[in-house]
């Protein structure tokens, strides 16, 4: 498995990602792809929505979605975290969606190793303190949350 | 063996009765048979002299004329006149001059010499077992110088009477009183040998019942007298007891009562915790606000840092000092987030202890109340014990003097009954002096 590098210092061969934890799994998402880290505030439901799809919450004036990692990962939830919930929010052209993790862990610089997937949208993976952390596709991410969110609007 | 035991002692108790009664009797008898004859004797004799100076009187102025004249004949014809009488032994008429006018005797011996001597006045004599008589004989005549009849002696009668009469007298009054006295002997003796069976036999029984009785009575005098005695040192080893729990009682009294001031303080000194525990908590809640308040603030910095690192990480190489110092002032918010959660954490044992403290301090106050009132209630127990026990060491003050007083009665009564017990011993050792008691009575004499 692939070490990261401490401090989150992209050097050759790494890349600087944000680790989040979703139920009981660490997964990491590419930094250039976060717009933006907040406190998940006041989620409104939006009625016959998916279950991945939590609802609609203001962020600094902006209406932005909102869509569960663990249910969209598919794992089991995990240990409540000390801190709120967080936002992470990706711009999709040009909206910004966000999706709702227990925890973001900060910014690490993760070596890569895309030889093994099989995990759901994933497209690398590595080791952050012994631990195994999936690199998550973001458009991948974006796309499936998206369509299952229209065929349930539908 | 028994009815032969008893026969003997009756036949002794008979004898020694009927030697009481026959001793005042003998002694009776012996009374009569020597004062009797001599009483007789004395009359008899007296007897003999009265009539020996009648009859020799009478005899004088018999013979007087006789004398006087000097005629024989008739001098002998008194003579014979005056012997007639028994007692009269002899009769001798003596002239003035001396010489024998007349005489007369039944026993001529028998008259002395110095019988026959004129006397001027009546005069006895009593010799060789016979009464002298001698008297003057007097004839009345005329005066020369005077009419009036004179008295002149012309002679001296001598009659001698015998003085058997009195010895028989007294011989008869003797035989007569020893008769007498025999008959009185005997039939004293008969009456107080019927009698004395009819008292020996209920006395020998009345005797052995009253000694068994008066041993009876001491034996249980003296039981009673050692009963009595324990029974004092029972009431003595109680009093005792008592007055050792009346000390008890006034320090468990004493101890209640600082128990109790205690207790009081006790109680409000958890009172005193409860609040100053409530106040704590109190701050201890603003402690937590405070705590969350940094809490707040250290997850905004860390999102802060957060963003600043993806924003540094965007800046590529220009970012990448940013990059740093995110990451560094994010580890300061989480680390100052992982501090006030210890501190959430302590805080929170804080409070869960000093709840525990006050539900402590609550059930301690609530049992200084019960053990305050437990407290008032023993001490309310204990003064009554007090009370009860002082009446009782007064009830058994009270006992002791009745016991004492008891005991001196119980002491009269075995002294009493030492002395009934002396009495029957001696009443049966004088109905049966070889009983067993009246040797013990003996034996503890001679002891």
């Amino acid at each position: 498995m692939v070490e990261a590098s401490v401090e989150g210092v992209e050097t050759e061969g790494t890349t600087n990602v944000v680790v989040l934890r979703a139920g009981d799994s660490l997964v990491a998402v590419d930094a250039l792809d976060v717009v933006e880290i907040v406190l998940r505030g006041h989620v409104t439901r939006v009625p016959y929505s998916p279950e991945h799809f939590l609802g609609l919450c203001v962020v600094a004036g902006r209406l932005i979605p909102v869509f569960s990692l663990r249910v969209l990962l598919g794992v089991e939830p995990g240990p409540p975290a000390v801190t709120l919930p967080r936002l992470v929010i990706f711009k999709d052209d040009e909206h910004d969606i966000a999706f709702s993790c227990e925890e973001a862990r900060g910014v690490v610089a993760l070596k890569v190793d895309d030889t093994l997937l099989g995990r759901p949208f994933e497209r690398g993976s590595g080791m952050i303190e012994d631990k195994a952390v999936s690199l998550l596709d973001t458009d991948a991410l974006l796309r499936e949350a998206m369509v299952h969110t229209y065929e349930g609007e539908r | 063996m028994a009815d032969m035991g008893s026969t003997i002692r009756s036949f002794r108790l008979r004898t020694r009765v009927l030697a009481a009664v026959g001793f005042p009797i003998a002694a009776f008898a012996a009374f009569f048979a020597i004062y009797f004859p001599t009483v007789l004797e004395e009359a008899a004799k007296e007897a003999l002299w009265e009539r020996a100076a009648a009859l020799t009187k009478v005899g004088a102025n018999l013979v007087a004329p006789a004398v006087d004249t000097k005629d024989e004949g008739r001098i002998q014809v008194a003579l014979q006149t005056l012997t007639e009488d028994a007692d009269v032994r002899y009769v001798t008429v003596l002239e003035e001059s001396g010489s024998v006018a007349g005489s007369l005797t039944k026993d001529e011996q028998l008259v002395s010499s110095e019988i026959r001597e004129k006397v001027e006045s009546f005069a006895t004599r009593v010799e060789n077992g016979m009464l002298h008589v001698r008297v003057p004989v007097l004839v009345a005549r005329t005066g020369a110088t005077s009419s009036a009849p004179v008295n002149v002696q012309v002679g001296t009668l001598v009659i001698g009477f015998t003085v058997d009469g009195i010895a028989e007298v007294r011989q008869n009054a003797a035989d007569t009183a020893m008769m007498v006295t025999l008959i009185i002997f005997l039939f004293g003796g008969l009456l107080a040998w019927m009698f004395s069976g009819n008292i020996a036999r209920p006395l020998l029984s009345t005797s052995g019942r009253l000694n068994t009785v008066a041993q009876d009575l001491v034996d249980a005098a003296k039981a009673r007298e050692i009963a009595a005695s324990r029974e004092a040192e029972a009431v003595e080893q109680t009093r005792r007891t008592m007055d050792v729990l009346l000390t008890s009682a006034e320090q468990i009294s004493e101890s209640a009562s600082d128990v109790l001031l205690n207790a009081e303080r006790t109680q409000a000194g958890n009172m005193e915790i409860a609040k100053r525990i409530d106040d704590l908590n109190h701050h201890a809640e603003k402690v937590a606000e405070i705590l969350a308040s940094i809490m707040q603030v250290a997850d905004r910095a860390d999102l802060l840092a957060l963003n600043a690192a993806v924003e540094g990480t965007k800046a590529g190489k220009a970012g990448r000092g940013f990059l740093m110092v995110a990451n560094e002032m994010r580890r300061l918010a989480e680390n100052v987030t992982a501090s006030v959660e210890s501190i959430q954490r302590v805080l929170q044992e804080v409070r869960s202890a000093s709840m525990d403290a006050v539900t402590a301090s609550l059930g301690g106050t609530e049992s200084s109340a019960q053990t305050t009132q437990s407290v008032r209630d023993i001490a309310g127990v204990t003064e009554q014990q007090r009370l009860h026990t002082i009446e009782v060491s007064r009830n058994m003050e009270d006992m002791t003097e009745l016991l004492n007083q008891a005991m001196i009665d119980i002491k009269y009564t075995t002294k009493s009954a030492r002395a009934l017990s002396g009495v029957a011993d001696g009443l049966s050792r004088l109905i049966n002096p070889t009983s067993q008691s009246a040797r013990r009575v003996d034996r503890q004499r001679e002891a």
